[in-house]
C-alpha cells in the first residue's frame, strides 16, 4: 500500500468515524440520540426490569424510623393487596408500587396538571400546557398544601404515599426506566405532597361538567331567534324524565326560592357582535393566550367522565335482607388503564377498589361495612364572564362600579426543542381569563379554590355507614360534583350528589355574562337544599348522569345532561326485579338494550307501514328485534344509523339555516350535533318529544327548501339514507351487516401510541344501553364494574380493562379486556388470600 | 498468519470486546479495542470488515444473552412507537450497522496509522 493511498485511507477513516460517532450522539425531533436509545445494556432495548408477578411476598420498610411490616398479595387480576399492622406501611407501600407498575402514567398526569407537558413531548403540547397553567393548578396545589395541618391524617398520608413512590424512583437506574422516559430522554424525579394536589385538581377539572359549553352555547343565544331557542334547548328537557332526586321522593330539597326564577334562560345576556360599548377595545395585555378557537379546538380530556352507572337497592328489592350497591364508571377504556386496583387492610381499615395512579387510597369500592360508586352530577360547574376592560389600562376590569385591577401570574412554560413561552395569567373576582382577544373572557369554576377532595377519599375508605358517608361528602366533596350512590352493612342505601352548586341572581348562565360584577355567583346552594336521597321507600336510588332534579327545583343548576336513556332502562329494571343478589345486579349492569327503541322502532315500524315498506326484509328484520345491541343483530345496526341520521336529519338544516359554523363548535358539542347527539343533550329528548307528541310539530320541515316534513318523512328519510349507506357500504343485507362486524371496543394507548393499542374485538352495546360502548369504534365504556353485597361485602365482584402494568410487553398489560368484554367479574378479596386481607370479615385475621 | 489465527488474536478479541463494552453500557466505544487490533495486526491481512462483523455480531450476541425474546419485542415496541415498520428488524439492524462501522473504522485507522507511520 503506498504511502499516499494509506493517509488517505487514514484520513477518510478518521472523518467517516468522527462523521459516525456525530451522527448516533445527535438528538433529532426530540428523540434522543442513537447510542443512548439503542444501548444494549441501558437503552430501548435493555434488559426488563422484574415483572409483574402473581404471589404473595412479605416485606419490611423503615419509615421515618419506623419499622412497618408489609404483606403484598399480587393477583392476576389487576388488584394488589397490601396488609400492615400500621397505616404508615400500606400507604408508602401503595405509592411504591403504583410508581413500580404505573411511573409513565403518573408523570404523565403530574406534568398536565402543572401545565409542563410541553417540556417533555414538544411544542404539541403547548395548547394544554398553556390551559392548565390557567386553571391555576400550581397555585391552588400550594395553597391547599399551606392549608394542611403537617400533623393531621391526609398530609401524613401523603407524605407516606408520596415516601413510596420516592422510594421506588431512587431505586431506578437509567436502564430500568419505562421506554417512553428513554424515548422523551426523561429521568424521573422526586414526588412531593403538592404533585399530588396538582393532580387532584387535573382529577377535578376533568371531572367537571360544562367544561366550555356555555361559550359554545352563546353561538346559539346570539343565532337563534328565542322561539327555536325554547323549542331545541329547553331549560329543563323534554323528553322523559327520571330524576335522581324527584320531587316525588325527597320534596324536602325543593323548599326554598332559590334563582332560577330571575334567570332568563332562553337569550343571550352578553353578545359578541353586539356589545361595542363594553367590549370592542382592542386588548394590548401581554398574554400569549389562544384564541377562542384555538381553546375550543386544543382541549383533550383523557379522563372525561360524561357517563356511568350506579345504583343502590335495600328494602322491598331485596327481601329486606340487605343492601347492594353497583358502579360502573364510563371512562376512556385505556391501556394503562386509568384505574388501578387495591385492597389496603390496616387497623380499622379493609378496603377494596380503584384508584387513579397518583392518588393514595381506594376511590370507588367498598370496605367492610360501605359499599360506594359514582357517576358524573353533569351540573354546570363553569360560568363564563366578558370582562369590560379600561380603555387606557388593560389590567385594569370594570366589577361592581370600580376599576379592579387583574391579578397576574407570569408563568414561563419551558417547550422541549423550542424556545419558552411566557404567559401572564390574569384573574378577576369572577374567573382566570382563558382568552384574551378583544374581549377578555374569564371563566370562574369551582375548582379555583381550595378543596380536599383526596381527604373525602381517605375518610370514606374507613367509612362506617350511609351517614356517615354522607357527612363526609357534604364536608369535603366540593368540585366535580358526582352521584355517589351508597349501601352499608346496616341496609341502609343513599345517593348524594354533593357539592358547590354556584347561585348567579340574574343573567343568563347557559351562555356567557356580562363581567360587570353584578352576574357574579352569589354563593352557593345551602348543603341542606342540595339534592339527595336517603333510604326512599322504594327501595332504591339509581343515577346514570340523567337529569338531577325535578322540572320545580328552585335552582339553576345546569341543563345539558346525558338524555337519560340509560337511566330510564335501569329505572324499569329496577322496579321489575325484586329479590335482588349479586347476580342480579350484574346482569343489569350487562344490559345491552337500547332504551330508546321502546320509544322508536314502533313509530319507525308505523312509519314504514304507511310507505308501503311493509313487506321489505329490513322490516321483517326491524320487527322482529328486540332492541338488544347483540353482536350478532343486523336490525342493530339498522337501528344505530338510523337514530344517527333522524337526529342530524332534523337538525341540520336549522344549523345551516341559522349559520352554526364548525368554528362555533358545529359537530363538536352534542346540543350542535357532535358524535354524542343521540345519547346526550337535548337534541335527541326533543325528537323523542316531538315524534310521540307533536308528529306535525314545524321543526320537521326544512327551513331552507321549504319542504314541509312530519316525523314520519323525517323518520323514512333517515332511514332510507341509512339504507343506502349500509348499501354502499357493505352490499345487500346480510350477515356483514351484524352489529358485532361494525361495533368494536378496544383500548387505546392512554399515550396516544397506535402501536400501544389492544386488538378491536366485537362488542355488543351502544351508548344508550347500560353496558354501554360510545361509536362504533369505542374505546369508551366501563372503565371498571362493580357489585357489593354490604351483607357479606368481602364477596363483592369488580373488573376493569386492561391490567396492572403499564408495560405494553408484559401479559398483565391488557389481561383482563377480553374477561371484561365477556362480562366477567372477579371476586375482589380472592377466596386463596391470607387470612389478614378478610380482617373485618369472618375468619379474618389482624393485619 | 493464518485464518484461524486471525480469528483466534484478532476477530475473537474483537468480538468479547464488543461484547463487553456493550454489556458496560459503551457499546459506542468499540471503535476503540478495534484501532488497538488495528495497530496490532496492520501490515499483515487483516481485514477490517471482517473486524468489523465480529464486533457487529458481539453486539447482538450481547443482547441475546438475557432475555432475548423480551428485547427483541422491545426493539419491535421502539420500532412501533418510531413508525418504523417490519417489526424489530430494522431497529436491530440499525444497531448491526452502527456497530460493524464503528468497528470497521476503528480497524481501519489503528492499521492505516501504523502504516502511515512506517
Amino acid at each position: 500500500m503506498s504511502f499516499t493511498g494509506s493517509k488517505k485511507r487514514f484520513i477518510v477513516s478518521i472523518v467517516s468515524l468522527v462523521i459516525v460517532l456525530v451522527m448516533i450522539s445527535v438528538s433529532f425531533a426530540g428523540i434522543p440520540s442513537l447510542y443512548k436509545l439503542l444501548n444494549p445494556s441501558s437503552g430501548a432495548i435493555a434488559p426488563g426490569t422484574s415483572p409483574y408477578s402473581p404471589g404473595v411476598t412479605e416485606t419490611t420498610v423503615t419509615i421515618n424510623g419506623e419499622i412497618s411490616s408489609i404483606t403484598v398479595n399480587s393477583q392476576a387480576d389487576g388488584f394488589i393487596g397490601i396488609a400492615s399492622s400500621n397505616t404508615r406501611g400500606v400507604y408508602y407501600e401503595q405509592g411504591y408500587l403504583e410508581a413500580q407498575y404505573r411511573l409513565e402514567e403518573m408523570t404523565i398526569l403530574e406534568l398536565t396538571s402543572q401545565g409542563n407537558l410541553s417540556s417533555v413531548v414538544g411544542p404539541s403540547a403547548l395548547s394544554m400546557d398553556i390551559f392548565y397553567r390557567e386553571l391555576m393548578d400550581n397555585q391552588i396545589a400550594q395553597e391547599e398544601l399551606n392549608n394542611l395541618s403537617k400533623t393531621g391524617s391526609t398530609y401524613l398520608d401523603l407524605q407516606y404515599f408520596v415516601d413510596g413512590i420516592n422510594a421506588y424512583i431512587s431505586n431506578l437506574n437509567p436502564s430500568q426506566y419505562p421506554i417512553l422516559f428513554k424515548l422523551l430522554g426523561f429521568s424521573p424525579h422526586p414526588w412531593t405532597v403538592k404533585d399530588i394536589l396538582e393532580v387532584q385538581q387535573l382529577f377535578l377539572w376533568e371531572n367537571s361538567a360544562g367544561g366550555l359549553d356555555p361559550i359554545y352555547f352563546n353561538y346559539a343565544l346570539e343565532k337563534m331567534p328565542e322561539n327555536v331557542i325554547r323549542a331545541f334547548y329547553p331549560a329543563y328537557p323534554a323528553g322523559i324524565q327520571n330524576p335522581i332526586v324527584p320531587y316525588s321522593v325527597n320534596p324536602s330539597v325543593y323548599n326554598e326560592h332559590g334563582d332560577i326564577s330571575n334567570l332568563s334562560l332562553y337569550t343571550p345576556s352578553w353578545n359578541n357582535t353586539s356589545s361595542p360599548s363594553i367590549l370592542t377595545e382592542s386588548s394590548s395585555i401581554n398574554v400569549d393566550g389562544l384564541s377562542l378557537s384555538q381553546l375550543l379546538t386544543s382541549m383533550r380530556y383523557p379522563y372525561q367522565d360524561f357517563g356511568s352507572n350506579d345504583w343502590a337497592v335495600n328494602g322491598p328489592l331485596t327481601n329486606n335482607q340487605s343492601a347492594l350497591v353497583a358502579n360502573d364508571p364510563h371512562l376512556t377504556t385505556s391501556v394503562p388503564s386509568i384505574w388501578m386496583g387495591f385492597q389496603l387492610v390496616a387497623p380499622d381499615q379493609n378496603v377494596v377498589g380503584v384508584v387513579f395512579p397518583g392518588f393514595p387510597g381506594v376511590i370507588l369500592g367498598h370496605n367492610a361495612r360501605v359499599g360506594w360508586g359514582a357517576t358524573n352530577g353533569q351540573v354546570q360547574e363553569t360560568y363564563f364572564y366578558a370582562e369590560k376592560t379600561s380603555p387606557t389600562n388593560p389590567y385594569l376590569y370594570y366589577s361592581n362600579g370600580s376599576w379592579m385591577h387583574f391579578a397576574v401570574y407570569n408563568e414561563t412554560i419551558k417547550v422541549a426543542g423550542s424556545s419558552s413561552v411566557l404567559l401572564s395569567v390574569m384573574r378577576a373576582d369572577n374567573g382566570v381569563v382563558v382568552e384574551n382577544g378583544n374581549s377578555p373572557i374569564a371563566m370562574d369554576w369551582t375548582g379555583l379554590s381550595p378543596s380536599y377532595e383526596l381527604t373525602f377519599f381517605l375518610h370514606i375508605d374507613r367509612t362506617n355507614s350511609v351517614l356517615q358517608f354522607q357527612q363526609n361528602a357534604s364536608e369535603y366533596f366540593r368540585v366535580a360534583i358526582q352521584n355517589w350512590a351508597v349501601a352499608d352493612i346496616s341496609g341502609n342505601i343513599g345517593i348524594f350528589p354533593y357539592g358547590e352548586y354556584p347561585i348567579v341572581e340574574r343573567g343568563n348562565p347557559r351562555g356567557i355574562l356580562p363581567g360587570t360584577g353584578e352576574y357574579n355567583w352569589a354563593g352557593f346552594i345551602p348543603i341542606s337544599q342540595e339534592p339527595y336521597l336517603y333510604n326512599p321507600a322504594r327501595g332504591f336510588v339509581f343515577s346514570a348522569n340523567q337529569i338531577t332534579v325535578s322540572s320545580n327545583y328552585p335552582y339553576y343548576i345546569g341543563w345539558d345532561y346525558e338524555s337519560g336513556y340509560r337511566a330510564d332502562e335501569i329505572h324499569l329494571l329496577l322496579n321489575s326485579t325484586r329479590s335482588f343478589n349479586t347476580a342480579k345486579m350484574e346482569s343489569v349492569q350487562l344490559t345491552i338494550h337500547d332504551y330508546t327503541t321502546n320509544i322508536f322502532l314502533p313509530e319507525l315500524l308505523d312509519a314504514m307501514t304507511q310507505s308501503h315498506y311493509g313487506n321489505s326484509t329490513v322490516y321483517q328484520d326491524l320487527s322482529k328485534w328486540n332492541g338488544n345491541m347483540d353482536i350478532n343483530s343486523t336490525a342493530a345496526t339498522i337501528y344505530y344509523y338510523w337514530i344517527q341520521n333522524y337526529v342530524s336529519g332534523v337538525f341540520t338544516p336549522y344549523m345551516k339555516y341559522y349559520n352554526i359554523t364548525t368554528a362555533d363548535g358545529l359537530g363538536n358539542v352534542s346540543f350542535f350535533l357532535g358524535s354524542d347527539d343521540y345519547y346526550h343533550g337535548p337534541l335527541i329528548e326533543d325528537l323523542v318529544n316531538w315524534t310521540l307528541n307533536h308528529p306535525d310539530i314545524q321543526w320537521f320541515s326544512n327551513p331552507i327548501t321549504g319542504a314541509h316534513g312530519t316525523s314520519s318523512t323525517a323518520m323514512m328519510a333517515a332511514l332510507n339514507q341509512t339504507i343506502s349507506n349500509l348499501n354502499s357500504r357493505y352490499g345487500q343485507i346480510s350477515s356483514t351487516w351484524e352489529w358485532g362486524n361494525i361495533h368494536k371496543r378496544y383500548l387505546s394507548s392512554l399515550f396516544g401510541i397506535n402501536s400501544f393499542n389492544t386488538p378491536e374485538i366485537p362488542a355488543a352495546g351502544d351508548g344508550n344501553t347500560i353496558n354501554a360502548a360510545y361509536g362504533t369504534l369505542s374505546d369508551f365504556g366501563p372503565s371498571w364494574r362493580m357489585v357489593a353485597n354490604m351483607s357479606h361485602a368481602y364477596t363483592g365482584v369488580g373488573i376493569y380493562p386492561g391490567g396492572i402494568s403499564e408495560n405494553p410487553l408484559s401479559i398483565y398489560y391488557d389481561n383482563n379486556f377480553e374477561p371484561w368484554n365477556d362480562g366477567i367479574y372477579y371476586r375482589l378479596i380472592p377466596v386463596t388470600a391470607p387470612a389478614q386481607f378478610l380482617y373485618m370479615y369472618p375468619g379474618g385475621a389482624n393485619p | 498468519m493464518n485464518r484461524s489465527g486471525f480469528f483466534l488474536f484478532a476477530y475473537l478479541p474483537e468480538l468479547i470486546l464488543s461484547m463487553i463494552f456493550a454489556l458496560s453500557g459503551v457499546w459506542y466505544l468499540i471503535f476503540i479495542p478495534a484501532l488497538m487490533i488495528g495497530v496490532i495486526f496492520a501490515g499483515r491481512e487483516l481485514k477490517a470488515s471482517l473486524a468489523g462483523l465480529f464486533a457487529a455480531i458481539g453486539i447482538l450476541l450481547s443482547i441475546v444473552i438475557y432475555q432475548p425474546s423480551y428485547r427483541i419485542s422491545e426493539a419491535s415496541l421502539l420500532a412501533g412507537v418510531i413508525g418504523i415498520p417490519l417489526g424489530p428488524v430494522i431497529v436491530l439492524l440499525i444497531l448491526f450497522i452502527l456497530s460493524f462501522l464503528l468497528a470497521f473504522l476503528g480497524t481501519e485507522i489503528g492499521s492505516t496509522s501504523r502504516n502511515w507511520k512506517s
